[in-house]
């Protein structure tokens, strides 16, 4: 060999070598929880990575969204936690052969998942209650500086394969969120002139615009208020017709202005095809001060709507539109229905009013309550003042305060105070039968307590929470630790204790040296 | 150069205080030529291959110290004259004409004493390498394959450190040496993984026994072949914000060919009564290591939980290697 051939070769064998597979940095997205794994998304790979914790071990199982030219915008788990959803976009605006796509995988990563394309990088999505379908659109804002059509959305049948891609025929507000009104939030199709509608809400600045997502062939019912009118909608109610009232109405709030939208739900051909249509009555019903949450109650004659103002509770007949009040004497800008059982065995409505920075739950029973002169509701004193609360099951709240943690029994109006060295956070909380389940960011304990005999539990961990989450489909909590490289406790949900649980390390390596 | 020159003068002080010794054989590959007969010698050579030459100095030597046995061994155990029974000198000096004992009762006077000429240090006897001692130093390094070895290291070489001690012998005669002996090669790399989020470490120990076969092209030039057997002891570890580590056994098998170069014995001091060389070595080869399957094990503290961590993949570490290095060879 002369010199020059093994210069050659010494130059080839550098020339040859493969990129380092470990330059760029570890990009895993925020996991987000099913009800069997927690699923990350590695933008690095555009890959979905699920971890499936087991009795004694994490599974791992990887599957390919995309590919090199595109990225991964956003995802979430489905409603019911079956699933999960991610969107793809072109990594760059270079890339034009490169669609948008919603990829749909199981919870599990083991079976097929399914794949939509869709038009647009669109940067939110909301899923219906009834876990059939996801409405993306850009009520988050625009991802890039391309020209984009704000008021873009699609539908995905999450059950099928059918995307219906429409653009907002409205009047140029602004979309700011999509709701989905539902009976009771679960049922998702509400009956109009004998046809089932499923309803979706967009609303946007001023005005808002309805879609039956079951007809593709329906026209959109746009809404706007009117600049005279200072409504901008932000939440929506429905109320399915009955006997007392029997057309469905679409309630509307608005964070400004006095009064809440009553939109009258009607059946309305295509006067041109005499296809199947709906149309909306619309109507403004002063609420006092204005409505800060709002609910609806069946009197024995008079359907009404229920709206909280902060400081007291305003029932309204959507019929007359004729309101009376009840004054809690306390801050009370939130507000849930519960059912409640009287001392004679019968079930009735009871109304609970609440609100941040308050200092009392307060408890209305609602039966005859237009006949009932002078009724005030009960109060609950919460000492410490409400920071969050968190509704646990139709008898019990758990309200967050400062160091203490409270969970209140609303039929027994017993208040428990679960005093700690640090804050709990109502929201990382789950519960198990009559087992609440606790791990609030920042702490060393997962804590349960039987709400049974309100006695609390703790387990010390060997590292401080960052995330908690609770896995119903394999009764199994997970908390995650900070680390990028993938950091877990699992526990058994049913009765967790370090004998039955164990530490997780550097799953998001797995496979690191097979690159 | 400089270290070169340095194990020169190590070997140089290093070289035994020579007493003369006889010299039985001569070195048919080493460039030896034969003794000539010299007066000053103590004890000539005596061995049956011998130039008439040196058979007739032998003779005239044996006049005056008879060897012991003529067919000792090569390496001159033969007993030497003794210095005061060979040097003729010593003889010159206490022949003195006009000189008194000190017995005879005369009055002494001084007589200053003739100044002896100064005489050239005697060359000290050839020896023939029959038998060699290396002692290396050497670094190298591994073309590793395998991809997954970048998440130790930016590069694809493993460099190695090594330590070595190996005897060989000649083999009939000839310019063929077989021998053997140990190593102990020592490697480590440390890198990070995804940017800075892992950093990573890998450190090897690799004790491992070493045969050889080399020829002696020319004095000062062998070409050999080599091979190595013996475990890798692998200690990786992974940190984030915990850490973990494993340790690994895993079997090894090297193979090297290449070239020493080496200061004759006509360069030496000593020349070809050295016993003290040293020189240079490169091989070149593969190293073949067997895989690992990396499951690293959490470091917790004190009664922890049970800990599980992934299978991070199979690491395998072997590839074309090479080392060089310098040796001192005692022989």
């Amino acid at each position: 060999m002369t010199h020059r051939s093994a210069l050659f070769m010494a130059l080839a064998l550098v020339a040859c070598a493969p990129d380092d597979p470990y330059a760029s940095s570890l990009d895993f997205v925020s996991p987000v929880a099913t009800d069997r794994s927690l699923a990350y998304v590695d933008k690095t790979n555009n890959e979905l990575v699920f971890a499936l914790p087991q009795d004694d071990r994490l599974d791992m199982v990887r599957r390919s969204v995309g590919d090199d030219r595109s990225t991964v915008l956003w995802s979430r788990a489905t409603v019911g936690g079956d699933g999960v959803i991610v969107m793809t976009a072109p990594a760059s605006d270079k890339e034009e052969d490169i669609g948008e796509q919603l990829h749909w995988w199981p919870a599990d990563g083991e079976d097929q998942g399914r794949v939509y394309d869709v038009l647009a990088p669109f940067t939110s999505v909301s899923l219906s209650p009834d876990e059939q379908r996801a409405v993306l659109h850009f009520g988050g804002g625009v991802s890039s500086g391309a020209l984009q059509n704000a008021n873009q959305v699609a539908v995905v049948d999450l059950q099928g394969t059918e995307v219906r891609n429409l653009t907002l025929n409205g009047f140029g507000g602004r979309l700011q969120a999509v709701d989905f009104p539902t009976v009771d939030g679960i049922d998702g199709t509400v009956a109009v002139g004998g046809r089932g509608l499923e309803l979706a809400a967009f609303l946007a600045e001023g005005e808002v615009v309805l879609v039956d997502m079951a007809d593709a062939q329906a026209d959109q019912v746009a809404v706007r208020f009117g600049d005279a009118v200072n409504f901008s909608p932000v939440e929506t109610l429905l109320r399915p017709g009955d006997d007392v009232f029997d057309r469905p109405a679409l309630f509307l709030r608005s964070d400004v202005g006095a009064d809440v939208a009553m939109l009258t739900l009607v059946d309305k051909p295509d006067p041109a095809t005499g296809a199947p249509g709906f149309s909306a009555q619309v109507s403004l019903i002063p609420v006092g001060n204005g409505a800060t949450d709002l609910s609806t109650y069946n009197g024995a004659e008079a359907p009404y709507l229920v709206t909280t103002d902060g400081g007291a509770m305003i029932f309204t007949d959507i019929r007359t539109q004729e309101s009376f009040s009840v004054g809690t004497g306390g801050l009370a800008q939130r507000l849930f229905m519960r059912d409640a059982q009287t001392v004679g065995g019968s079930t009735i409505r009871q109304a609970v009013a609440w609100a941040p920075g308050g200092n009392a739950l307060f408890t209305l029973d609602l039966d005859a309550i237009e006949e009932t002169i002078g009724r005030t509701p009960r109060v609950l004193n919460i000492e410490t003042g409400i920071e969050e609360l968190v509704v646990l099951d139709n008898d019990r709240v758990l309200v967050s305060s400062g160091l203490n943690l409270y969970v209140v029994d609303i039929p027994l109006e017993q208040v428990t105070p679960l005093s700690s060295m640090s804050p709990y956070d109502a929201q990382s909380s789950a519960l198990e039968g009559d087992r609440l389940l606790l791990g609030t960011p920042g702490q060393q304990f997962v804590s349960t307590v039987d709400l049974l005999t309100l006695n609390p539990e703790s387990m010390v961990l060997d590292d401080p929470i960052d995330r908690f989450h609770y896995l119903p489909g394999v009764n199994k909590l997970v908390l995650t630790h900070d680390d990028r490289v993938g950091h877990m406790t699992v526990a058994d949900a049913l009765n967790p204790s370090r004998s039955s649980s164990y530490v997780a390390w550097g799953y998001l390596l797995d496979g690191l040296l097979d690159p | 150069m400089t270290y070169v020159s340095t194990i020169l003068v190590a070997a140089t002080l290093w070289g035994p205080a020579e007493t003369p010794e006889s010299t039985t054989t001569v070195d048919p590959t080493d460039g030896v030529t034969t003794p000539t007969a010299d007066a000053s010698e103590a004890a000539p050579p005596a061995d049956a291959t011998e130039t008439p030459a040196a058979t007739e100095a032998a003779a005239t030597a044996e006049a005056e110290a008879p060897v012991a046995d003529a067919a000792g061994p090569a390496e001159g155990t033969a007993p030497a004259a003794a210095p005061g029974e060979a040097d003729p000198s010593w003889n010159e000096s206490t022949a003195q004409p006009g000189s008194q004992s000190p017995a005879s009762g005369a009055p002494l006077a001084a007589q200053p004493a003739p100044a002896a000429p100064p005489q050239p240090a005697p060359p000290p006897p050839p020896r023939p390498i029959r038998w060699r001692l290396d002692l290396g130093i050497a670094g190298g390094g591994t073309l590793v394959g395998d991809q997954g070895y970048r998440a130790f290291s930016e590069g694809r070489v493993l460099i190695d450190g090594s330590f070595s001690a190996l005897f060989d012998f000649r083999l009939a005669e000839g310019r063929v040496f077989l021998g053997g002996g140990v190593a102990h090669q020592i490697l480590g790399r440390e890198g990070d993984a995804y940017g800075a989020d892992v950093f990573t470490s890998i450190d090897m120990h690799e004790p491992e026994v070493r045969g050889r076969v080399s020829v002696m092209a020319i004095e000062g030039l062998d070409a050999f072949a080599r091979v190595g057997v013996g475990p890798s002891i692998v200690d990786l570890s992974f940190d984030s914000i915990e850490s973990a580590s494993q340790r690994a056994v895993i079997p090894r098998v090297e193979g090297h060919g290449g070239l020493s170069l080496y200061l004759p014995k006509a360069w030496l001091p000593r020349k070809q009564a050295g016993r003290i060389t040293a020189g240079l070595q490169l091989g070149v080869g593969y190293t073949w290591r067997g895989a690992i399957d990396v499951r690293p094990t959490l470091s917790q503290g004190d009664d922890p939980l049970e800990a599980t961590t992934s299978p991070l993949g199979e690491l395998s570490l072997h590839g074309m290697s090479w080392r060089a290095g310098l040796f001192l060879r005692l022989m």
